[in-house]
Parts: structure tokens; sequence; C-alpha cells
């Protein structure tokens, strides 16, 4: 059943509505909506292949849909049919777009639909059970294909965005360290070269100056 | 100085002796008078003087003057100038004149009567009057007044800062002698100022020698100056006890006129000592010197300079700290502004995290910002820079209302959320035991609660539940399908579970109709309940477990006392052998730490807990209250609650709690800059780490109070700055900042901070302090803690100027305190604190004591000082010019005429007093029954009657109410004579006259007078 539900903007990762008193039954509640967050936070940097996404977490699912900017998450057991929770999903969707499509993209504060959160209760309420008849029919009805999407685990998901801040981080390092490099190897050269001319330069500087110096007293 | 001085004089004498003769026999002696007048003014003996001054101008003027001017420099006249007095002395000697000081009393008594000299007005009229010096010389020190005036005019400069020390010389030479008054009383006239003026004729080198005593004296008569005169001229009797009630009363007067630090005389007539009938005085003034502070009714610092040593703290003995009233209501126009930082996020100083603010400066061409509390150097974000003007100023800072107001609302971005921001949800914890039922408690509170249901706050997220108990607990399913509400009762107590995962506390919008059918059965549910236990701490309980996912508003309403299940409370009564002992306190202390522990819970949880208590026996509000006051809540108290009189005043203030603007799942910081820390907290709310307030609900009725300490011995910044950070949710669902930024300067002189203390303040925090300390102490020590803090404030006072102005015999204290004397005695008397057992009962005491914990310094005013109005001849008045003529009268029965119709204001009650004589068609108009009947008063109902005085009756009180919408004063009615209603009801409340065991006004002052003395 649904455990937790969550409602982004993609562009920046802002929260716009979450359930009321989501969490109630789920242990370390908090422990899985930072993961949301974090999902969020790598949507919102434009690491997504794919518009509807399962992830694995411990015994739970994240299940999202992104559709207009907007990003609609749910946090389910692995038992629970991933139809119903996306069209859980859809549900949501097509009521928030209705209500405050218009507002999305300029919505300043966190939460800035949180009355949204009303909706988000009732419709829960009406997928807690699997078994009834409405829920039957709608795992039944084969109009909805969940079988392309994609399951990837949490780790995953949250590492590629690490895995590419390694990256992003270690060529910056090289960039600075070439340069460092090339400055070095410049100072090296130039030391090089005076090594080499430097005790010529000096003997003829002093004959040079025996001469004129002979010159002088003569 | 004083040697020029001399010198010059020398010459003057000669003449002025002969001048001065004649000017002490008439006006003309200006000089004679203006010197004579002028030590006293500045000494604040003018009687003596005046009296001195007379004679002595008659004999040696002349010396009179070189002494003065010597003088000036104070003492140098009178000390020294005494001896070179030979002027004087031929007259007699030094002491002559101002021995007159006794009879500067006499004088100044015969001239103006009682308060003739240093009544402002009516100085002119006496000898002195002329001087009325009181004004003058006091006051500006400008010469203005007559003899003394003029005199001190001259040497007030040059002594300007001396000037203080001197005054008192004078004094001192007041005191002695006296006859000289006869004469005096001639010149007065202000005859004198010219005198004055002419005196330089007289006195070639007079002139000169005032100028120089003024210029060398160097000291700038400005401040100090006017301090003093105002002083001097209390001062000016030094014996206390010895003058005649007239000459107190002068005295007196002359303090109530003078605005800087006065002196009292004992004795002195009651009319002249000072009463707060304005009521609160908010240190608005502070804006001009400050404007980019915050408004005084957010933040209000004891004084309004920070001391800058230790050794200056501990001989400040007054609190030294603020009250804070983080949600005060604004005036239309005055909203506070709201701030939204976008992706810039809310800026702050990276090591103290304060809130950008007005006093941040700009640096580095607005690239770097300083932080004010801390100075540290911090960025500004890309999307916050400005560019700054040649004053380092940014050019846009008249568009942002943080840079530029003082109080100001930031947005809070998702970092300062640990959830969505909560819906706002009220649940009702309701006793529905026998003594419930009877009183017709539960239809009010249906009632009233179902007339709010519109305007509860957070539509359309606003949550609701309703549990009842008496010995059982009765849960109400209001799941929206339902259409009448189900209840289910719980049995066992020991083990509390919830029945229903859901549906127990429930969305208003959707469940409306279940709500609303739940509260129209709700009376007649439980209309044949016989039931006496009231089973409240598991109850408690099951309201927390239903509650703890979202947090929200509890309201208790507890009726009798908790008798089952855990949490029960024994009668412990009220016994009056534990007073006066060391287990008084125990009394007012919860006896049971589950309610301290549930409190912990529920602020943990974001619950706020308001008790609502109606028992007409002892129900323990000790113990209840202390819900309350962990977790930001409120108590009220309705003794022996009926709802036919008490009905409207539990309507109104319960739609006032449901209604009113409210700040959820709140905390509260108070930063303050280097050197200064604030240490104690006093107010509901739970502390979650040293300086973290947990408020899980706030309001504009709640305000809070703190003590500072400082972490250094020395100061060494010029100005401290504080910062209050309220983080809230508003009931529409947004996170919002509220930041409060204000200034204080640092200050090395003691006297500055007395003349910038903050009366108001200092009493709400006091108040506090004592309530607190009753909780561990005697009620008697209490109070005498309180009195020995004024006595050592107004010694520490005293000694700062009692030397050099020899004041001897009066008591002084700042312009700023002159209310604060009284108000400690009204606090003394108050409700939470007066008397012992049989004076107030045990649970009102502590609810009176829970009030003043987070009544707001106007509040907590008129709550110890009642308002007393005078209403018979208002209400023969047009209606519409009601409103302005309202004037509060001192709180003595003095003021009470037997022909008078009274009402009594104390912000919880009104009270109307019938006169004996008062007309009865007035009475039967305004009461719609008829006296002769012998009504019984306690019963009888204000109700509009079809007359013009009724109707005006009742308009005073709408308008009264009006203006403090946080309680709903219940109207009461006493009859003179009536006891022992009129005992408890009005003469308890008379703060300034006797009770048993406790002093009058006037005692009160001598005591205290007579103690900063020893």
């Amino acid at each position: 059943m649904v455990k937790l539900t969550m409602i982004a903007r993609v562009t920046d990762g802002l929260p716009l509505s979450e359930g009321l008193d989501d969490g109630r039954d789920l242990k370390d509640a908090d422990f899985y909506k930072q993961q949301a967050k974090q999902l969020f936070k790598n949507l919102s940097k434009g690491q997504h292949e794919a518009s509807r996404m399962s992830i694995e977490t411990g015994p739970y699912l994240f299940h999202y849909i992104i559709e207009g900017r907007v990003c609609y998450l749910t946090l389910c057991d692995r038992s629970y049919p991933k139809k119903l929770a996306f069209q859980y999903l859809e549900d949501l969707k097509n009521e928030f777009e209705r209500v405050n499509g218009s507002q999305i993209e300029t919505a300043a504060r966190p939460y800035a639909f949180i009355k949204f959160d009303a909706f988000i209760q009732k419709t829960k309420k009406l997928y807690l059970d699997t078994r009834t008849q409405r829920n039957l029919a709608k795992l039944n009805d084969e109009l909805y294909e969940v079988h392309q999407i994609m399951t990837r685990n949490v780790q995953e998901v949250l590492g590629v965005g690490e895995k590419l801040d390694q990256v992003s981080e270690m060529s910056s390092r090289l960039t600075s360290d070439t340069r460092i490099y090339a400055d070095k190897a410049k100072d090296l050269n130039r030391q090089a070269l005076i090594r080499k001319y430097a005790p010529v330069a000096i003997v003829i500087g002093i004959v040079l100056m025996l001469f004129w110096v002979k010159n002088k007293i003569w | 100085m004083q040697p020029p001085m001399g010198n010059e004089r020398p010459p003057p004498p000669g003449r002025p002796v002969s001048a001065f003769v004649p000017g002490a026999a008439v006006p003309p002696p200006p000089f004679a008078a203006g010197g004579q007048l002028a030590p006293q003014p500045r000494q604040g003996v003018p009687p003596p003087q005046s009296g001195a001054a007379a004679p002595p101008f008659g004999a040696a003027p002349p010396a009179a003057m070189g002494g003065y001017r010597g003088p000036t420099p104070s003492q140098g006249p009178f000390a020294a100038v005494p001896p070179p007095q030979r002027p004087f002395t031929s007259g007699p000697p030094p002491q002559g004149p101002f021995t007159s000081a006794p009879p500067s009393q006499g004088p100044f008594a015969s001239a103006p009567s009682s308060q003739g000299p240093f009544a402002s007005a009516p100085p002119s009229q006496g000898p002195f009057a002329s001087a009325p010096p009181s004004q003058g010389p006091f006051a500006a020190g400008p010469t203005p007044p007559g003899p003394f005036g003029a005199a001190p005019a001259p040497f007030r400069p040059p002594p300007s800062s001396s000037s203080l020390g001197q005054p008192q010389s004078p004094t001192g030479g007041a005191l002695p002698p006296p006859p000289n008054y006869a004469r005096p009383p001639p010149l007065q006239s202000q005859g004198f100022y010219p005198g004055a003026r002419p005196t330089n004729p007289q006195f070639p080198m007079s002139r000169p020698a005032f100028q120089q005593p003024v210029q060398t004296m160097p000291p700038p008569p400005m401040g100090p100056t006017a301090m003093f005169g105002n002083q001097a001229a209390y001062p000016s009797t030094g014996p206390p006890v010895g003058g005649t009630l007239q000459s107190l009363v002068e005295d007196f007067q002359s303090l109530a006129l003078s605005s800087a630090p006065g002196s009292l005389d004992p004795g002195v007539d009651i009319k002249g000592l000072p009463r707060p009938l304005d009521g609160d005085e908010e240190p608005i003034k502070l804006l001009e010197s400050y404007p980019l502070n915050c408004h005084p009714r957010y933040f209000r610092l004891t004084t309004h300079a920070i001391p800058a040593s230790q050794s200056l703290v501990s001989r400040w003995h007054l609190p030294l700290g603020a009250v804070v009233h983080p949600l005060a209501e604004s005036p239309d126009g005055e909203e506070v502004p709201v701030i939204n930082f976008g992706s810039a996020g809310v800026i702050r100083c990276r090591r103290c995290r304060t809130y950008v603010n007005p006093y941040a400066t700009f640096a580095d061409a607005g690239r770097k910002w300083r932080c004010n509390l801390c100075t540290l150097l911090n960025d500004v974000p890309g999307e916050y820079f400005c560019a700054l003007d040649a004053s380092g100023r940014r050019f846009d800072t008249d568009q942002r209302p943080e840079l530029s107001k003082g109080t100001v609302e930031f947005v809070a971005p998702t970092e300062y959320m640990v959830r969505p921001p909560m819906p706002p949800s009220y649940f009702f914890l309701i006793d529905v035991s026998v003594s419930a039922v009877r009183s017709g408690l539960l239809e009010v509170v249906a009632k009233t609660i179902k007339s709010c249901l519109d305007e509860l706050p957070g539509f359309p997220r606003t949550q609701i539940g309703f549990l009842t108990f008496d010995s059982t607990l009765h849960f109400h399913n209001f799941k929206s399908s339902l259409s009448q509400p189900q209840m289910m009762v719980v049995a066992d107590l020991d083990d509390v579970f919830l029945p229903l995962p859901d549906d127990l506390l429930v969305n208003l919008v959707d469940s409306r109709h279940v709500v609303e059918s739940f509260l129209d059965s709700l009376p007649n549910m439980f209309h044949d309940n016989v039931n006496v236990e009231s089973a409240l701490g598991p109850a408690l309980k099951a309201a927390f477990m239903v509650m703890s996912q979202i947090g929200g508003k509890l309201l208790v309403f507890q009726s009798t006392l908790p008798s089952l299940g855990i949490g029960r409370l024994r009668l412990r009564g009220d016994d009056v052998r534990a007073y006066g002992t060391d287990k008084e306190h125990i009394l007012r202390v919860p006896e049971d730490p589950f309610y301290k522990q549930m409190a912990a819970e529920f602020t943990k949880n974001q619950i706020a807990v308001d008790i609502f208590s109606f028992s007409e026996k002892y129900s323990d509000i000790a113990s209840l209250g202390s819900l309350a006051k962990y977790t930001g809540g409120q108590v009220y108290h309705y003794p022996s609650f009926q709802a036919a009189t008490h009905g409207d005043k539990l309507k109104h203030e319960l739609s006032r709690d449901l209604t009113r603007e409210t700040a959820w799942e709140s905390v509260m910081r108070i930063r303050c800059g280097k050197g200064v820390r604030f240490t104690t907290y006093h107010g509901h709310f739970m502390l979650r780490s040293t300086d973290l307030l947990a408020l899980p609900a706030v309001d504009s009725d709640k305000a809070f109070a703190m003590q500072l300490s400082l972490e250094e011995t020395l100061m060494t910044t010029q100005t401290v700055y504080f910062q209050v950070a309220l983080l809230y949710t508003s009931s529409s669902g947004e996170r919002r900042i509220r930041v409060h930024t204000a200034a204080a300067p640092v200050v090395t002189d003691l006297g500055e901070m007395y003349r910038q203390a903050d009366t108001g303040a200092i009493v709400s925090l006091l108040g506090r302090i004592a309530v607190e300390n009753s909780l561990s102490d005697k009620l008697d020590s209490v109070r005498q803690q309180l009195q020995l803090k004024l006595v050592r404030s107004l010694k520490e006072y005293r000694n700062l100027y009692v030397v050099q102005h020899r004041i001897g015999g009066r008591l002084i204290f700042p312009e700023s305190l002159r209310f604060l004397p009284l108000y400690i005695l009204a606090i003394c008397k108050s409700l939470a604190l007066r008397g012992g057992y049989a004076d107030v009962s045990l649970d009102e005491r502590c609810a009176a004591g829970f009030s003043m914990m987070i009544l707001p310094v106007k509040g907590l005013l008129n709550f110890i000082y009642p308002s007393l109005y005078r209403v018979d001849e208002v209400i023969t008045m047009e209606p519409n010019k009601i409103d302005g003529s309202l004037k509060r009268l001192p709180l003595t029965m003095q003021c009470l005429d037997t022909g008078g119709l009274y009402l009594l204001d104390d912000g919880f009650s009104f009270l109307v007093w019938l006169g004996r004589m008062l007309p009865p068609e007035l009475v039967n108009n305004i009461l719609g029954v008829s006296l002769a009947n012998f009504p019984d008063l306690s019963k009888i109902q204000l109700r509009e009657c079809d007359n013009e005085f009724s109707r005006n009756f009742m308009k005073i009180l709408g308008t009264l109410r009006e203006k403090n919408p946080s309680y709903h004063q219940l109207c009461r009615v006493v009859r003179q004579g009536e006891q022992p209603r009129e005992g408890f009801l009005l003469l308890s409340n008379l703060v300034e006259d006797q009770m048993a065991g406790t002093s009058s006004y006037v005692d009160w002052i001598l005591q205290i007078h007579r103690q900063t003395q020893s």
C-alpha cells in the first residue's frame, strides 16, 4: 500500500505538495523522505532516463512519473501491484494539473500547493486495499502498460549522480593539475637555461671587467 | 573656578549688599534673589534659599553671590562659600539663609501653600512661586523661575558638570535655619528675574562672574543640569519628616511635575504621588534615535542602555532583560512586510546565523556584508548583489524592507522544514462528568465551537476532532461518509488504545456535517450522565495518540479534579497551616510529574495545550496548568462556572482562542551581539536547547520575557544588537520567519541606565520572576524580595546623586521609574501574590500566576493596576462623546464618591460599583431591575435596556472590550457596603489603599524611603 506521496517540480526540485500525516505506519519515514528528496535533486539536474520509473529501496519501491515538469512520487510495499501504484499517480497527476496547472511555474515557496494534501489523502484511501472491486478491475485492465517500466535500485540511481559528480570533480582536478604542470615545466626550463649559460656569462663578464679596469688604469 | 569667583565677588559684595538689601526687601533684589535662588534651585533647596536668600541678600547678598559663583561648582558655594559668606554671615551665617531650610518648607508651604513652589504652576504664587522655580529651576533650569530660577540659572550653567554635585550643598545649607521666609516671599515676584538681570548692573562683575562661572564650570549644563535641576528641586526639603503636611505636598507635586529624577518627602499628599493613569507608556521615542529598530510593541528592553561592565550590572539592581511579543498585533497600515529571497536563499551570517537586517553593513563594493552581531564578513550571493553608493549604502536599500525596517517576515525555503507545513488542527478534550453537565458547560462549549467552525483558520485544511471522557473515554468517529458520528467507548484506562486508526481527527471541510451533528447532540448525549469521575490522564494519552502525527492545539475542558487513571490528583487542599511555612510553595507546584512529562511529549509533537477549568471546588490548577506552561498554551479559569453568568465570557474567550491568528509548530530564538547573552526565559514554552524556545502554537496574546547577562567583564562595543527570530507555520500553510531587530547603546554611566529604563518592561519581568519565585518560596519572601529589589535600586540611584546634592531626606527616583514603586506594590497585591491563605483561593492564585506569565506588558500593567472610571456622568452624555471622556482614577477608596457609579476594569473582568447615594432611577435603568427589590446582585446580568443610560453604559463596556479583545470582561455589579462581595471584588483591587497586612501607597513610599536611607 501507499506509504508516502510527494509532488515536486522537476526544474528545481522544489517540493509542491505532500500527503498529510504520511509515514504514520512507516518506520524510518524520515530516511525514505530524505531519499525521495535526493531523488528530486537528481532529477532536477536532468538525470532522468525515463518519465516513468520504479526504484527499489529496502523493502519498498519508489514509483514516479514525470509529466509537465512535475514529478509525482510514491513509496509502496514491494508487494503492492505496480499497476495500481501508477494508476494512483496518474489520478494525482490529472487532478493536480486540473487544479494547479497554471501556477506550477510561478510557485515561489516550498509546498505552495500544500492544500492538495487533502486530495492525496482521499485518493490514497481508495488505493489502500488492493482487493476492492474497483482496484481489481483496474488490475485486470490491460489498457495501462507497466511492463516496460524500468526497475532500478536506489543506490544505482542515486549513485549515477554521485559518479557523475566524481567524474566532473576528477576532470576539473585534472585541468587544474595540468595547468600547474605546465607552469612548473616552464619554470624548470628557465632554470635549466640559467644553469647552462650562467657560468659562461659570468666568465665573460669578469673578463670584460678586467679589460675595462685595465683600460682605466693604463 | 571658585577662586576667580571669589575674587570677583569681593567687589560685588559691597554693592550687592546694598542692592540686595533692597532687593531683599523688594523685587529689586533680583540679584540677590537670583543669587540665592540660583543656589537653591539647583540644590533643590529652594525654600531655604529663598528664605535665606532674602535675608542674606539683605545682609550680605554679595557674599552670597560670591559664594554661589564660587560654589557654582556646587558645594563650593555652600561648603566653601559658607565661610566666605561673611556676607551671609552678616545675616546669619550661611546657615541662616540655608537654615531657612527648615523654613524652606515653611516658606514653601506658606507661599505656595501646598504645591506652591514646586508645583509647576503654583510656584508662581508664593514668593518662590515667582520662581515657580519649580519649573524654571528644576526643569530646564533655565532662569525662568523668579528667585530661584534666576540664581540657579547662572549657577547651573557653570556647574553644569559640577552642578550636580553642588546642588546638594545648597540643600544642606538650606536645612538649617528658617526664619527668612517672610522676606523671600516678597522677592519672589518675578521681580527676581528681572532682578537677576539687573544684577549685573549691580554687580558689574556679577555678570561676568556668572558667565565665568558658567564657562569655568565647564560643565555642560545640558543633560545633567536638567536632571539636577529637578533633583535639586526635590531635594529642597532636607528633612523628610520635619515638614508640615503642606510642605510635603509641595515636594510631592514638585516631584510629579519634574520630569527628571525626583525626590519625595514622606507624608506627601496622596494626590501628588505619581500614578500611571495613562496606562503603559511604550518607549516609542526610542524610534527617533533608532529608527531602524523594530517597534517597541515587539521588543522592549528593561533599559535601553546596556551596561558596559559587570560592576555596572551589579549596581543595577533591577532585572536586566527584555520582553518580547513576537506576534503583537500591528495597527492597520503597518503590516509586516513579507520577503521572498527566492533562489538566493535567506541571507544569514555564516557564523552566528543572524538574518540580514538594517544594521548590517556592506563592503567591498557590495560583494560582502558584515554581520552586525558577530562582525563576520560574509559573501553576498550573486542574486542579492547590489552596488553601493558613495556612503556605502546599497542603492536598493529603500526597496528592500529587510534593509530598512526593524520587523520583517521571510518566506522560509525547504531547509527550514522538517516536514510539510502542518494544517491547523484542533482537538477538544471535554469532561462530561456530572458537574459539567449541571453547570451548562457542554451546551455553551458545543454552541460556541459550532459557531466558530466557519472561522477556524486554515480553510480548507483545518483538522478537527473530539474526545469526551468521564470514567471512560469516548472516541467519536467523524468519517465523512457517515451521517451521524459514531461513539466508541474505551473503558481500559491503564492501557489506552485507539479504537480506530483514522477518522478521529478529520478534515473539517469533508466531515463538516458529521461534526455539526455531533455538536448539536453533545449536550443531550450526556444529559443524564451522573458519573462524577474524571479520567483526565488517560484521556490526555489518547489525545496524544490521535494528534501525535500532525500536532496542533489541544483544548481541555476540565470541570472536576482528575480522579481516575494515571495523572489522578488528590485534594491537596488549600491548607491554612501550610502558609508561612517552608511547605507553602509546594501547593503551587504540580504534584504529579505526569503532567510535566506529558507536556514534554506534547511539545515534541507540536501540540499546544489550552486548559479551561470550571470547577467550583479545588481542581489543582497548579498541576493542570503545567500542561499549558510547557507547551506554549494558556490557562483559563472560571471558578464555579454557571452557564447563565459565565457563559458569555467562555463563549468569547473560546472563540477568540479558536479564531485568532495562530502561528504553528514554531521555534523562537533571540540572538544578541558579542558580550551579552540571554540566560533565563520566562513565559509559556519549552526550552529545547539553551536558547531555543519551542512553541507548538503562539499567538498575539502571548509575550515572553528573558534576562540578560554580560559575558565579558568589559564591553568594548558601542552598540549591542538584538535579533528575535520566530520560525513558524502560518495557518495558511506557509512557513515564515519573523525577524525583529533592535539596537541599544552600551553605556558606562549608571545614571544613563536609569534614564533609559522602561518601567513597563521592568514590571513585566519582575512580575514573572516573582510568580516563578512563588513556586519555590513563600509568598511573604517573594514580596520581600520584590521590595528589596526596589529599595536597592532606589538606594543605588540615590547614592548617585544624593551626596552631591545633599538631598538628604528626600526620596529620589528617576523620572523613567516614577511609577515603579506603585507597580511593585501592585504586583505584591496582585491576585497571584497577595496576602495568604484567606485572601485568594489557591486555584485562582495559580491561574492568575499563569496569566501573568504570558500577558503582554500593557495587559499586565492593567491587570495589576486596574483602570477605574467614573461613569455616572459619562452615561448622560451624547453617545459619540463617550469614548474620549473616560478618565482613569487613582485606585483608592478616596476617589469613590458615594453618589457615583464606577467601573473597574482589570482586563479580565469589569466591576460596576454603585454608590450609596446614586439616584435610584439611574441604577434601575442600567440594571433593568429595581434596587428596592433587593435583587441578588451576584446573579444580575447586565443587558441593554430600552433607555439611554443603559445604551450608553453598554456602549462604554463595548468600547473597553474592543480595546482589549484578548479576554472577555465579565461584568459584575456590587453595591457600596455590600459585604463581603465588595471586599473581595473591589476593595482588594484598590491597591493604593491599606488592606489587612499590606500598606497603602503612602505608607509604602514612606517605607521605601526609610529603607533607602538606612
